[in-house]
């Protein structure tokens, strides 16, 4: 094989190997899509058009800003927790660090149902005060929070404390230090975190099943289980589910291309 | 108008004394050098007074004001690190303007101040440039322009060009020492390399494991370091052990009896005849004698080996059993090239004495 035959032929493999990934990383979203824009018509067959998303207006939207209102409330706790726990874990030491470590790390291995379970029971059983919407809010902030630290305390690590002595000797003061030149300069680490608790507590199905029954309040994706359950899988529900998919998107998006370049232009340095 | 002063600070770091009781003295407009090797505990010394960390014990003084226990925020220092610390995010300008900003400098006088310590560090018209525009040399001269900005009253270095190749940190060394002198700041420059410490300082404390060794200028330290460390470490020497004779009280003057050779050379006090010494013999204080008529007091070698150095050419010489380097330097160094097993004449004009004994380096 000549070298420009060569070249081609990993071109096309490549091409084509792109496009088998984007396939089936697409190919559900777009099924999904498809059968959220079909109608029936009354006398028998199908057309498509935008009726499903209009069947759904009063039911379904209120779910989403709970959904939605509950992730912000999160992911404000989480960052006011988890950002300044994140940096007295990373520049201070104490007794107990090593262990504290390796239980922050401990806690990824534990099913996600049986976490569930605890923090319910931790939030609602044990601290009856968080009854209802509160109880979500406890039980996400405690749930998410080592999201927020661990990606936290990965940028604090290879961040080089130089920056922050450099600011100290300049003459400011540990507040502005903080908040001028750590917090931007940690931005990549905070912005991950965000993006992680917003995306996972946004579609939070287990938690949020299991709080539904003593709290009443039902959140998005719990919303679309309870239908398929009842329904079937019809067209309103696809677009319940594309919905959800589309703000996970849309957020991830505004919120890189708005915040995360605007005012977390920080860049990791070792 | 500042005198920095340590008195006995210490750290310790598990069961290694970083710093050990160290007492120094930067006086007004000085520029002092802390030189050591890597890990002797310079570097902890000026982050000690810088405030960036806290000494277990001994206190720290600017002009007779205690500053131990005060933050890095509150003793108005600007402090040059090893690696450039310009904040990433920050552009030339904001990067200035920070230290101003935390001082509630108004902006006129922020943007005016900024223009000034450009001009200082040859860097105008950088403002809008980010720091991974610049070069390391750039950011180096952009990193001083920062801490002038703020004119405070020390200014310490931590090794300011360590990572800087070696054509622009020669030149740098010089702008350092260059703008000390016009803005007469009290400095305080902490290097493991001699040539840099000799190039720029007034006054140079060799540390060693944590202590102050030695402290003198550049030139005392040259040429008559008082301990072994000192005289191993600055500068190449040769260690020949040895026994005072004739030594004429009056003078000073006495001959050192070595295995090999004898040689005449000022004894410090304290050193009488019969005494054990180590005979410091620098290997430019070395000359190669030309013939055909030697003096009486010629030392008879053989040269074992000729490397060709650029501006030297070192030789490595046997005399009766000693093995000795010599420097050749001007065009002589030419004369010497692959020379091997030939036989020379050596004459010492300088060497010195340190009482205690060594091995031979």
């Amino acid at each position: 094989m000549k070298p420009a035959q060569s070249e081609r032929a990993k071109q096309i493999v490549s091409y084509g190997y792109m496009a088998v990934i984007s396939g089936m990383l697409l190919l559900p979203f777009l099924v999904t899509l498809l059968r959220s824009l079909t109608v029936e018509l009354p006398g028998g067959g199908t057309t498509y058009g935008i009726d499903p998303y209009f069947e759904i207006i009063g039911i379904f939207w209120p779910k989403v800003y709970l959904s939605l209102s509950i992730s912000i409330i999160t992911i404000a706790i989480d960052a006011a927790i988890g950002i300044p726990a994140a940096y007295a874990l990373v520049r201070y030491e104490f007794p107990g660090k090593k262990a504290l470590f390796t239980m922050l790390n401990g806690v990824w291995y534990v099913p996600g149902i049986a976490y569930a379970m605890s923090l319910i029971l931790s939030y609602y059983f044990i601290y009856r005060m968080f009854l209802g919407y509160w109880g979500y809010i406890a039980a996400y902030s405690a749930g998410f929070l080592l999201l927020m630290l661990m990606t936290c305390i990965v940028a604090f690590k290879y961040l080089n404390p130089c920056y922050e002595e450099s600011a100290l000797c300049l003459g400011a003061g540990r507040l502005t230090t903080f908040f001028r030149v750590t917090l931007p300069l940690i931005g990549p680490g905070v912005s991950a975190g965000i993006m992680l608790i917003f995306v996972l507590a946004f579609n939070e199905f287990i938690t949020a099943l299991l709080l539904n029954g003593p709290t009443r309040l039902m959140t998005a994706p719990v919303r679309v289980f309870a239908d398929v359950r009842n329904y079937g899988v019809r067209e309103f529900i696809a677009a319940e589910a594309v919905i959800l998919q589309l703000i996970s998107l849309v957020v991830v998006i505004a919120y890189l291309k708005i915040v995360g370049s605007k005012y977390l232009r920080g860049v990791i340095l070792v | 108008m500042t005198v920095v002063v340590t008195k006995e600070i210490t750290k310790i770091y598990g069961e290694t004394k970083a710093v050990d009781h160290v007492n120094l003295e930067a006086k007004d407009s000085e520029f002092v050098t802390l030189l050591g090797p890597s890990g002797c505990g310079k570097s902890t010394t000026l982050r000690i007074i810088a405030g960036l960390i806290k000494a277990d014990e001994g206190r720290v003084y600017f002009n007779s004001k205690d500053m131990t226990d005060l933050p890095p925020n509150r003793r108005n220092i600007g402090f040059v690190f090893q690696r450039v610390a310009l904040f990433p995010h920050m552009n030339v300008s904001k990067n200035i303007a920070f230290g101003l900003k935390a001082r509630h400098f108004p902006q006129a006088k922020i943007n005016k101040r900024i223009k000034e310590v450009l001009a200082i560090v040859h860097m105008s018209g950088y403002e809008k440039r980010s720091p991974a525009q610049m070069s390391g040399g750039q950011a180096q001269r952009i990193e001083i322009a920062r801490v002038l900005a703020t004119d405070p009253d020390v200014l310490l270095f931590d090794e300011p060009l360590s990572n800087i190749d070696a054509k622009l940190r020669d030149e740098l060394k010089f702008e350092i020492r260059k703008i000390q002198r016009e803005t007469r700041k009290t400095m305080i420059y902490v290097t493991h390399d001699q040539s840099e410490a000799f190039a720029i300082s007034d006054k140079i404390y060799v540390i060693n494991q944590g202590a102050v060794d030695q402290v003198g200028t550049p030139e005392q330290l040259y040429t008559d370091p008082s301990t072994p460390f000192v005289a191993g470490f600055i500068g190449q020497n040769n260690f020949v052990s040895g026994k005072v004779e004739k030594l004429d009280e009056s003078s000073r003057i006495g001959t050192v009896l070595t295995a090999s050779f004898s040689t005449e050379t000022i004894i410090p006090e304290g050193i009488s005849s019969d005494s054990s010494v180590t005979l410091c013999i620098r290997p430019e204080d070395i000359e190669v004698l030309q013939g055909p008529k030697f003096p009486s007091n010629a030392i008879g070698a053989k040269i074992l080996e000729s490397v060709f150095m650029g501006n030297t050419t070192r030789l490595h010489v046997d005399v009766k059993g000693t093995i000795l380097k010599v420097d050749l330097r001007g065009p002589e160094r030419f004369s010497y090239l692959n020379t091997k097993d030939k036989d020379i004449a050596l004459s010492m004009t300088k060497s010195s004495i340190i009482k205690s004994e060594m091995q031979s380096t």
